[in-house]
């Protein structure tokens, strides 16, 4: 990691479509990468969350090193996809299923993992300072767990696609439609 | 009359072979013990790291072990057995309870892991399986240890000499990860340009404090920059001289230190600095020992001759 350090700040988010019979379909989405608030000085349980950090970097890196070039269209479906950033969708749809959809009619349909980036400034360039508190309030959306939409239902984006939130560049990299 | 060659090989011989008190190698034993059940709590909740449904990678031999235990829907069990048996292991070693076998068995777990779940380790990890892979082959049990009270009678423990060398190979791999770590940046623009730390600093999943470094500060991380490479790149010349092995480790502490401060890496730093104790003279750590014997016990400069 720190041989070549990115310049770019990572972050990681699982979009869950969430349907039951005779409901209105209704998302959740939530930041899991990095595990800890970035608004906040890292003590002890960011020690923890390193590991969680660790798993989803290598998870990504993995995934680009073996997705194939010509997977990279619209219609592509996953079992196109190397599987590794599968664990990461399964286990926070899971979890997320575990604590929201107990004793609910309603179920996941179909999970989605985004991966995000946003420039770090340039060495000896000043400070953003509105730009990072766009970027960190557009975070705080996320700070009290997966945050929901209920009235306004994004369509399944294509795969690939781009999303722009405060500065931070979302590419929808797997999904699954269990 | 002794002829070169035999000067030659005598001087090998005390160089791998020189018997040194054993409690440097229980000190390397507790350290290690305790960064990897620092690392153990890090992994956790158990379902999320152990569990091989969790974020963990999915089995690539349909036919494998991991394969055949999530199909019979055994993954969670498997995992909380793997974590109990790493934490059971890593707290014999700590205490030093069959700590020969205990350093052995958190060795074996430590590899297991790599297999189990790769993810979520780090250099750290890769730092303690080359460490206790050397520990492996000497006894960190004769002192500081439970094993030890159990068999002295009288208080006094057995402080007779260790040879030395798996301490020489834990030293060569400390200074071959450095000078390893070392060349691998020099071959990015980063470390030469002097804007590597800055990087670094810089990164959310990374960086302790939440706030941006202040530009008034940022012309000295191309120092930082330049002297974490130099550092690495000296250290295994440095160590290697009594007159600079000292200095180098106070360096290398500080370095390690201020990485822990700005940066959260997970155990990396504990792992390391850990690792230094191997650099301390055998002989200063043994009196360390509030229940060693009077130094006429310990061992004088002898050899064990293989």
């Amino acid at each position: 990691m720190f041989s070549n350090p990115p310049r770019v700040d990572t972050y990681f988010r699982v979009r869950y479509y969430i349907e039951s019979e005779g409901g209105r379909p209704w998302t959740a989405t939530e930041l899991v990468g990095p595990a800890h608030r970035e608004d906040r000085i890292r003590l002890v349980s960011s020690f923890r969350d390193s590991f969680q950090d660790k798993a989803l970097e290598l998870a990504g890196e993995g995934f680009l090193r073996r997705r194939k070039p010509a997977a990279i269209a619209p219609g592509t479906r996953p079992n196109e996809l190397p599987d590794d950033l599968a664990p990461v969708g399964r286990v926070f749809a899971r979890r997320f299923a575990n604590a929201r959809l107990r004793n609910s009619a309603q179920r996941i349909v179909r999970t989605e993992v985004w991966v995000g980036t946003a420039d770090n400034k340039a060495f000896g360039s000043p400070v953003d300072r509105q730009g990072l508190a766009d970027r960190r309030a557009a975070l705080l959306e996320y700070a009290d767990g997966p945050a929901e939409h209920r009235l306004r239902v994004p369509l399944y984006p294509p795969y690939h696609g781009v999303q722009e939130e405060a500065g931070i560049r979302w590419v929808l990299e797997y999904f699954e439609e269990p | 009359m002794k002829t070169p060659a035999s000067a030659l090989s005598g001087r090998w011989e005390a160089y791998w072979f020189e018997l040194v008190p054993p409690h440097v190698f229980a000190l390397l034993r507790i350290l290690f013990a305790a960064v990897a059940l620092l690392s153990l709590a890090g992994l956790t909740p158990v379902e999320m790291f152990w569990s091989l449904d969790g974020l963990s990678p999915l089995p690539s031999n349909p036919s494998g072990p991991r394969a055949w235990l999530m199909a019979r829907g055994l993954s969670a069990a498997a995992g909380w057995a793997f974590f109990g048996y790493s934490a059971v292991a890593a707290s014999a070693m700590l205490v030093g309870l069959r700590s020969d076998a205990a350093v052995l068995c958190t060795f074996l777990g430590l590899s297991l892991q790599t297999y189990w779940n790769r993810l979520p380790l780090s250099s750290a990890h890769q730092v303690e399986l080359v460490v206790l892979f050397c520990l492996i082959w000497t006894e960190t049990g004769r002192v500081w240890s439970l094993d030890a009270r159990r068999h002295t009678r009288d208080g006094a423990q057995d402080a007779t000499g260790l040879p030395i060398w798996p301490l020489r190979l834990i030293r060569a791999q400390v200074a071959l990860i450095y000078l390893s770590s070392a060349l691998w940046k020099l071959s990015y623009p980063a470390w030469r340009d002097g804007t590597a730390v800055y990087w670094a600093l810089n990164l959310n999943g990374f960086h302790r404090f939440p706030w941006p470094i202040p530009v008034a500060l940022e012309p000295l991380l191309p120092f930082f920059t330049w002297g974490t490479l130099l550092f690495e790149l000296l250290f295994p010349v440095l160590v290697w001289f009594r007159a600079t092995r000292g200095p180098v480790l106070v360096m290398g502490l500080g370095l390690h230190l201020g990485l822990w401060l700005t940066l959260e890496i997970g155990p990396f730093s504990w792992v390391m600095i850990a690792s230094y104790v191997a650099f301390l003279d055998p002989r200063r750590v043994a009196r360390l020992s509030v229940t060693t014997p009077s130094s006429d016990r310990l061992p004088s400069t002898g050899t064990l001759r293989p």
